[in-house]
């Protein structure tokens, strides 16, 4: 509680709060324009704080992040465009409120529950974080590798359709995670003649590759075919009306907040559900227990739903990730890059800091939700306005450009740049081929940590691969890596299976 | 027909890549090459299931255009052209030179706005990167004692 309490008055210090405001400024923005996300501006933003406080940087990432998936639904509501994926469902009953001239009222909701959502799920990582990370004292190599099975596992078994490309997309992400010199000896491995890979692919380089410059590629693409996506594309002339909800309104969304609350924080908590997942499972909870409403038509619970969840997905990523170095989406897998640039490694080292850095991010996160509130009332609509008058080829060059700097400013090196076109090219033809980029990040993350577990374990046990299976976290951990392994197989059969009996 | 559908190139292409990485971890020295020659197996042996599967099932047709993917390619090569100019004209022109060509190449009709912004937003990043944060961007001019 001491530790807590610290940090609160680090973080409310005007040289910390400063940042923290500032990130989440940046947040509602990039939010707010369509094409650009957290995961490409935390990319962008980890180089320039190199030469920031670790505390000051990480509370900008950590207000970018909780704002951004906040942000993401003023376009969803005024304009019908989703700012970020995580606002996608938003779309369905927050357009036709604002249709109905209610989008103020829509945004008040939004608002409201995306601060209930993210101050629940921030609290929950308040208190199992250091709980969780007490527990990785006893882990030793086999059960690293064990984790990081579990972590892909994961993935795989929460990609549905697309298990296979997750599957391979992971491996992938392993086999880049091997380049460079080896854990056990420093053999340098796959760098032919480039010394700047020895220490394995410059990650940051690489991210802002695979999420920037691809998705300034899919801009261009995309330019020239531009449909007309919102019916009146003129945010000025849409009636907002009235913006904070009644309080009996409030008190029927109550349990709808709550429960989509409890849900999005669970799955942030596992690797790979991620925030689509939250809101689609949270609106259809919403649907299935209000089935005296008509969802689609501009329903409260509707908009409700996905933003508590979302946002709750951002404090349930960072459990795993602050306790055991295990990303639960692709942004906090960035948050780790940040992590690492400052030399903080997570886990119960990160909690026995005596920066008390932990908690300060922590509690930058929770205070970050406070921030929302006035914030996104007060700054939200101006925002929409302006980035909307953005024409999106400026804003293709800006990201470009943006992007370019950033890898440079990764490692110095012009070499950065190559690497960031090179992965941004990859990430394009990925998403061209519906192949997933988070699995291939979070092997990539996971691949290091894997690797000294699997080659230690291997010198304990004198080369038998028993040792997975005699611990037993261990075991408990593949186990459940079975059984998400297990999850896209049996939906498979029993489709094929009520198929057939459909037929018959 | 079967050679020709996305999704059995696209495992083909795994397969490959697991068996060149399997013939060169294999030259390693004992500990440095398990790690590479398991999850190369496992590429290995899940793609050619894969692309085994994606043969026999119906999917879509592998097609690749040059002429739609125009704009990429011509945005590459000048991200290329940003890479070899950045050491010898330094950030700002550099930059700036990429920034009008891009938003050229995005078929950008108002030229002295895209002109305006290829200036603008550049030294924006060179103030924000070099002088308020600190981090170390070759300049331009410093020849002639500007700064930027």
């Amino acid at each position: 509680m001491e530790q807590i309490l610290a940090a609160f008055s680090t973080v409310l210090s005007p040289e910390f709060f400063v940042w923290l405001i500032l990130g989440v400024f940046l947040g509602l923005v990039v939010g707010a324009i369509p094409g650009i996300n957290d995961v490409i501006a935390i990319a962008v933003l980890i180089p320039i704080t190199f030469n920031l406080d670790p505390a000051q940087a990480l509370l900008m990432l950590a207000g970018l992040y909780t704002a951004a998936c906040y942000g993401g639904s003023f376009p969803a509501i005024m304009l019908r465009i989703p700012g970020t994926a995580s606002s996608m469902v938003t779309v369905m009953d927050g357009y036709p409120m604002t249709l109905k001239g209610q989008g103020g009222l829509a945004l008040g909701i939004s608002t409201i529950s995306s601060i209930m959502g993210g101050l629940f799920s921030a609290v929950c990582l308040m208190f199992f974080a250091p709980t969780l990370a007490g527990y990785a004292l006893y882990f030793g190599p086999a059960e690293y590798f064990s984790l990081g099975v579990l972590g892909l596992a994961s993935v795989a078994g929460m990609a549905g359709k697309n298990a296979a490309k997750t599957l391979v997309a992971c491996l992938l992400g392993l086999l880049l995670s091997t380049v460079g010199m080896s854990p056990e000896n420093g053999f340098p491995r796959f760098v032919g003649n480039y010394f700047e890979l020895l220490d394995g692919i410059p990650f940051v380089a690489a991210l802002i590759g695979l999420f920037g410059i691809s998705s300034g590629f899919q801009l261009m693409e995309r330019l020239g075919q531009k449909t007309k996506m919102a019916d009146d594309d003129d945010v000025s002339r849409i009636r907002i009306g009235k913006t904070l909800p009644s309080f009996s309104l409030f008190r029927k969304l109550l349990p709808v907040i709550g429960t989509s609350s409890l849900l999005g924080t669970i799955i942030g908590i596992l690797p790979g559900a991620g925030q689509v997942m939250a809101i689609y499972m949270s609106y259809d909870l919403a649907k299935a227990r209000n089935k005296d409403k008509e969802f689609g038509t501009g329903v409260p619970e509707g908009v409700a739903a996905p933003e508590a969840a979302n946002n709750a997905v951002v404090g349930g990523s960072m459990v795993p990730l602050l306790s055991l170095g295990v990303p639960g989406n692709g942004t906090s897998a960035l948050f780790l890059g940040a992590l690492m640039i400052h030399g903080l490694r997570p886990g119960p080292a990160l909690f026995a800091d005596p920066s008390n850095i932990a908690y300060v991010i922590i509690v930058g996160f929770f205070l970050a939700n406070f921030l929302l509130g006035p914030m996104g009332l007060f700054l939200g609509r101006m925002i929409a306005k302006f980035v909307f008058s953005i024409p999106d080829v400026l804003l293709g060059a800006a990201i470009v450009i943006l992007c370019v700097t950033g890898a440079f400013a990764a490692g110095n090196s012009t070499f950065y740049i190559l690497v960031a076109l090179s992965f941004g090219l990859i990430g394009f033809i990925m998403e061209k081929l519906s192949i997933p980029l988070a699995p291939l990040i979070l092997a990539l993350i996971l691949g290091p940590m894997m690797e000294t577990g699997f080659t230690q374990s291997m010198t304990i046990s004198d080369h038998s691969l028993s040792i997975f299976v005699e611990q037993p976290i261990s075991l408990c951990m593949l186990v459940v890596s079975l059984i998400f392994c297990l999850i896209p197989v049996v939906g498979a059969v029993r489709k094929r299976h009520n198929r057939y009996f459909d037929m018959g | 027909m079967g050679i020709w559908k996305q999704d059995f190139f696209i495992y083909l292409f795994f397969l490959l890549i697991s068996l060149t990485v399997l013939a060169v971890a294999w030259q390693y020295p004992e500990g440095d090459k398990e790690f590479p020659l398991l999850v190369a197996g496992c590429l290995g042996v899940s793609s050619a299931f894969l692309a085994v599967r994606a043969f026999f099932k119906e999917g879509p047709a592998f097609q690749f255009s040059l002429v739609r993917y125009r704009k990429i390619i011509i945005q590459v090569i000048l991200i290329l052209g940003f890479f070899a100019a950045l050491p010898r004209a330094g950030f700002f022109l550099a930059a700036s030179l990429l920034s009008l060509l891009t938003i050229f190449n995005g078929g950008y009709a108002h030229k002295l706005i895209a002109v305006l912004f290829s200036l603008v937003f550049p030294g924006v990043i060179f103030f924000l990167f070099h002088v308020l944060l600190e981090v170390p961007l070759p300049a331009s001019f410093e020849s002639l004692g500007i700064g930027l």
